[in-house]
């Protein structure tokens, strides 16, 4: 016990220093900007987090040459000539470059450039065609309706023909920047000022400056910014006077943006790699220090990871599963709750590690393909508002999940122990395999009580408990796959190795319900959750392990 | 008795149990890819509700009560395997009671309509035959399902019509709805003109044709009406107005053409195909392309392999040497000598004994989007004094059905036009809900409390540790 409140310690400490430690934000002319509450996609959002999203959208990062969102989308509305004429509209998919006959290799190009195009209306012609025959849209049609997207949302923008600023009471909607009228426009404008003033004096290549003049800039950029705060202040309060009803909770947006700048879970699987990386180093030593060291980190991480999604909650008011990125942040919490719990009781340290390396991998890819798992916080469809049973048969299955997966990492280490030296590693394949099992049980009451409790869901909302639908379908397909295992194993036709093969194989079901239904199949009701992309790469995931197994299957056989 | 014993061990085993369950997998992967290929009602005929899927699932049966007769008699640690093998065959009989004895249909109200019937998947085809034209009485009714029985030279369709037969020929499940205006022999059929209304602002192309059943048809363009009579109309006096009708020869039309702008003016003529007609209102041009004395309206279907937005099943049929096309849930019409038939092919409407009436709709949507955040229909039902409030999640349960909001449809410009709600009654619910308790129970006791069965019954404590593993000894039921 004395072991345990020593990492306790440790872990808190490490996640009150990275609480603290908030990136560097000297003033610069983003600040003041990010904190302009719009409405977007049916949800009010900081400023900051529609800059994010839209360069992102058009530009595919969240900053251009080194300067923050909020500032560059905001000078589109400013200097839209100067825009036009800047290469920053990303084009990735080649057919697309193909068919504008854009030449080069470039993959950035300039708004004016493409809208002066003469076959874009065509490829756009085109996508509506094929939108009605078909909704289901190929990887080109998907690049040619990003491209759509990118000009549209560029040119509505820099119109100010968009973005909702201030509410207009008794209405759903917002008013344009266009649209504001008296003191609002007058506000709005003072920030546009201070803005380009700020810009003026912003230092750049252009104005090197020396000694006196130079301290100059400085405190007339300085001030500049403090001018754009006071306009933003201003411009809030009165927005705020419209309709005082309907206009942003102060505390949801401080706390987006704090969500927006601190990145929780991107520390978090630095914490779980770095736990993982000193409680092997630790086991290698046979140090005491390194094992509580690492316990520390992986808490560490833990806690962040708790912490943003309990963020994330609260900024949405709703759990955080309600689309695939939220699924892949949350399963990998559940993974090191059970390592945590398996260490714990049977101070096993290869589960911790494999867990810890497990949940890194599955929140590094959140940020490897953001178009995928889409980041950003989005309101719920109607028939997934609110609901006490789904949410319950969603946190159950994806819990599930978790003890499929880390049966499958398990089973991964198992299989290359087997690869090794199956005599010599007879004791950790053997400890393997019992936590495998367990993993696996857990999965299995956990995707059977979940599958049904989403059929008490769907008889609730729909009249319907069993109904077919694709998701529920393949939460079945999954569910049976780890039942053959487990009854083979109750009658000895699956040993060590075929619980190592099995926890591997049997996780390309769970990924097809997880993943393959929304991006593969992409039927049915649960369309809430769909986007595209990744199919390869999923695919490439599956080929490879199966190919592990067939490879670790082969060696033994010929041994 | 050997030869029975070993049947006997046959379905109890566990071997039979794996297969049986990967039976189950794979069935139920090849149903998701049809359904994604086709669509979830041609999965469920086709995959879900096969012979190959309910054989599977009577051997799971016979497998799960097998091997708990074999188990006899129970001990305690049995508790778990039991609860867990008895759910299962619960909820199996649970979804057979809902499959045969409940209802899963809609019904669809536009705002202020009154309706009464639930369509359910099942096809059926009802033929109506009148005398005067007036009055239509049933006389064919048959449950179809040409999904799986679709008509071919072993399996036939015929309904007699007095002397003659109407045959079923074809079923597409997925077609393309297609019309064409065609000239006819029959002397009852309107007259019909393709024209070309043109100024400097408009230019619009279409047909104008009178049905036949009526005695005119007025077609509203707009800045004016088109009337096309069999001379029985009388001019309004009101609008912009031509009045077609059929000409001394077959190859021209009279009209007459009044102006709101200069009341008691009428300009008379007759014209043919190609003429241009000076209408005088706001300088519009008639340009008559084409012109038919008697037309009907063809439709013809387009069968198509998969599925798309506009596709929809359709048979077709002959009747007196002429093949028809019927889309589902529409209606054919046949004249013959003195008689009328209406042939309809629909969803199988049940009649729920009571009227439904939808006063009104609403949609609810995130701020400053189109998208839906919630919709709800209020409706009057007979029987239930107030108005009842249907939404998401809030059904109203009344007489043992209940009553979904399942979608609503919007028209361009997204009000909404119709509700769609979803009505069932599932006789086996608490079946499956009982079953699904059992399951979990069974599965927990399975997996979690198998340490308190292991002792209760004295198993020897070194034996499992001397196996290679300590779970897969102790499992063993």
């Amino acid at each position: 016990m004395r072991a345990s409140r020593g990492f306790l310690k440790w872990g808190i400490l490490l996640t009150l220093v990275s609480l603290l430690w908030i990136p560097p934000s000297w003033a610069n002319m983003s600040e003041p900007l990010r904190r302009i509450p719009v409405l977007d996609a049916g949800r009010i959002k900081p400023f900051d987090t529609f800059a994010n999203e839209s360069l992102h959208l058009l530009y595919g990062r969240q900053t251009f040459k080194g300067k923050a969102a909020p500032e560059i989308v905001f000078s589109w509305m400013l200097v839209p000539d100067h825009w036009d004429k800047i290469e920053f509209v990303e084009v990735r998919h080649s057919g697309v470059r193909e068919a504008l006959g854009l030449e080069g290799r470039r993959i950035h190009y300039a708004p004016e450039e493409l809208f002066r195009n003469e076959r874009l209306p065509l490829i756009f012609t085109e996508l509506r065609t094929q939108q009605e025959q078909n909704p289901k849209l190929n990887p080109y049609f998907q690049a040619v309706q990003r491209l759509e997207n990118q000009l549209t949302l560029y040119q509505v923008v820099k119109l100010g023909r968009f973005l909702g600023v201030a509410p207009i009471p008794g209405e759903d909607s917002w008013a344009w920047v266009i649209q504001l009228t008296g003191d609002l426009q007058g506000a709005f404008q003072r920030i546009s000022l201070a803005f380009a003033k700020a810009a003026a004096y912003q230092k750049s290549p252009d104005n090197r400056l020396q000694g006196e003049e130079e301290r100059e800039r400085r405190r007339l950029y300085a001030e500049a910014i403090e001018e754009m705060n006071q306009a933003v202040d201003e411009f809030v309060a009165l927005a705020r006077a419209e309709d005082p009803g309907n206009y942003v909770d102060p505390r949801k947006l401080s706390a987006e943006l704090h969500y927006n700048s601190f990145e929780p879970f991107m520390w978090s699987w630095i914490l779980y790699v770095a736990g993982a990386l000193l409680m092997l180093l630790g086991w290698n030593l046979g140090s005491t220090k390194l094992y509580k060291l690492a316990w520390a980190a992986i808490l560490g991480g833990f806690m962040l990871h708790t912490y943003g999604q309990l963020l994330r909650s609260y900024i949405t008011g709703r759990p955080p599963v309600s689309n695939m990125y939220e699924t892949v942040v949350w399963v990998p919490w559940g993974i090191m709750v059970l390592a945590m719990i398996w260490e714990w009781m049977y101070r096993n340290k290869v589960v911790l590690i494999v867990g810890a390396v497990v949940s890194a991998f599955s929140l590094i890819l959140t940020f490897l393909s953001p178009t995928v798992l889409d980041p950003s916080l989005q309101p719920l469809e109607p028939v997934l508002v609110s609901n006490f049973w789904l949410i319950t048969h969603v946190l159950v299955i994806t819990i599930s999940y978790a003890g499929f997966f880390l049966a499958f990492g398990l089973g991964n280490l198992s299989l290359w122990y087997h690869l090794r030296d199956e005599k010599k590693y007879a004791k950790s394949i053997q400890d393997l395999t019992q936590a495998m099992y367990r993993a696996i049980q857990f999965g299995v009451v956990l995707l059977a009580a979940g599958t049904i409790l989403g059929g008490i869901w769907a008889d609730y909302s729909w009249g319907r408990y069993w109904g077919w639908d694709p998701k529920e379908t393949w939460a079945l397909i999954a569910l049976l796959g780890y039942l053959a295992l487990l009854h083979g194993r109750l009658v000895g036709w699956v040993k060590n190795f075929g619980m190592a093969a099995g926890s591997v194989l049997a996780f390309s079901l769970v990924i097809m319900a997880w993943y393959g239904v929304n991006f593969v199949l992409g039927a049915g009701l649960h369309s809430y959750g769909f986007g595209a992309g990744g199919v390869e790469w999923v695919s490439g995931f599956v080929a490879i392990h199966v190919l592990y197994v067939g490879y670790v299957t082969a060696v033994r056989r010929l041994r | 008795m050997k030869i029975l014993e070993d049947i006997f061990d046959f379905f109890a085993s566990i071997k039979l149990a794996v297969f049986v369950i990967l039976s189950l997998a794979v069935i139920s992967a090849v149903g998701t890819i049809y359904e994604a290929r086709y669509d979830a009602e041609y999965a469920q005929k086709l995959i879900y509700h096969s012979p190959y899927m309910y054989a599977t699932l009577g051997l799971l049966c016979i497998n799960l009560i097998a091997v708990m007769v074999d188990r006899w008699p129970w001990k305690l640690r049995h508790t778990g395997f039991i609860l867990a093998h008895i759910g299962i065959i619960i909820t199996l009989i649970g979804s057979w009671v809902t499959r045969y004895y409940g209802i899963d249909g809609s019904m669809r109200f536009e705002v202020g309509q009154t309706n009464r019937f639930v369509s359910v998947p099942e096809q059926e085809m009802v033929i109506f035959a009148s005398i005067d034209g007036q009055d239509f009485r049933a006389i064919h009714h048959a449950q179809v399902d040409f999904l799986l029985q679709p008509p071919s030279p072993r399996r036939e369709y015929v309904f007699p019509l007095g002397p003659d037969d109407l045959k079923v020929l074809e079923y597409h499940h997925y077609a393309v709805r297609n019309t064409e205006i065609v000239p006819s022999e029959a002397d009852r059929d309107g007259l019909a003109i393709r024209f070309q209304l043109i100024n400097d602002n408009v230019n619009m192309t279409d047909w104008v044709r009178r049905d036949g059943r009526l005695p005119f048809d007025i077609s509203d363009l707009g800045p004016a009406r088109i009337v096309m009579s069999d001379g029985s109309y009388e001019p309004s006096e009101v609008h912009n107005e031509m009045i077609v009708t059929r000409g001394k020869t077959d190859d021209s039309f009279d009209y007459e053409i009044y102006r709101a702008s200069a009341p008691g003016q009428v300009l008379r003529g007759s014209a043919s195909a190609g003429d241009v007609i000076q209408t005088g209102w706001m300088d519009l041009e008639f340009r008559v392309l084409r012109y038919i004395p008697r037309a009907r309206e063809l439709v013809t279907y387009v069968p198509q392999q998969f599925p798309g937005a506009f596709t929809h099943p359709a048979i077709k049929v002959n009747f007196r040497d002429e093949d028809h096309w019927i889309g589902l849930n529409s209606i054919l019409r046949l004249f013959i000598e003195d008689k009328a038939y209406l042939v309809r092919f629909s969803n199988k409407l049940v009649d729920i004994g009571f009227d439904i009436t939808l006063e009104e709709f609403r949609i609810g949507r995130y701020p400053g989007t189109l998208r839906a955040a919630s919709y709800e229909s209020d409706v009057t039902v007979e029987g239930i004094p107030e108005v009842v409030n249907i939404s998401m999640n809030e059904p109203l349960k009344f007489r043992g059905l209940t009553f979904y909001q399942a979608s609503f449809e919007e028209d361009e410009v997204g009000s909404p036009t119709a509700s769609i709600l979803s009505v069932n009654q599932d006789p086996g619910r608490w079946l499956k809900y009982l079953g699904a308790l059992l399951i979990v129970l069974g599965t927990i006791f399975l997996f979690y409390f198998k340490r308190f069965g292991i002792k209760k019954v004295q198993r020897p404590k070194g034996k499992a540790k001397n196996s290679e593993d300590p779970d897969a000894a102790q499992v063993a039921v």
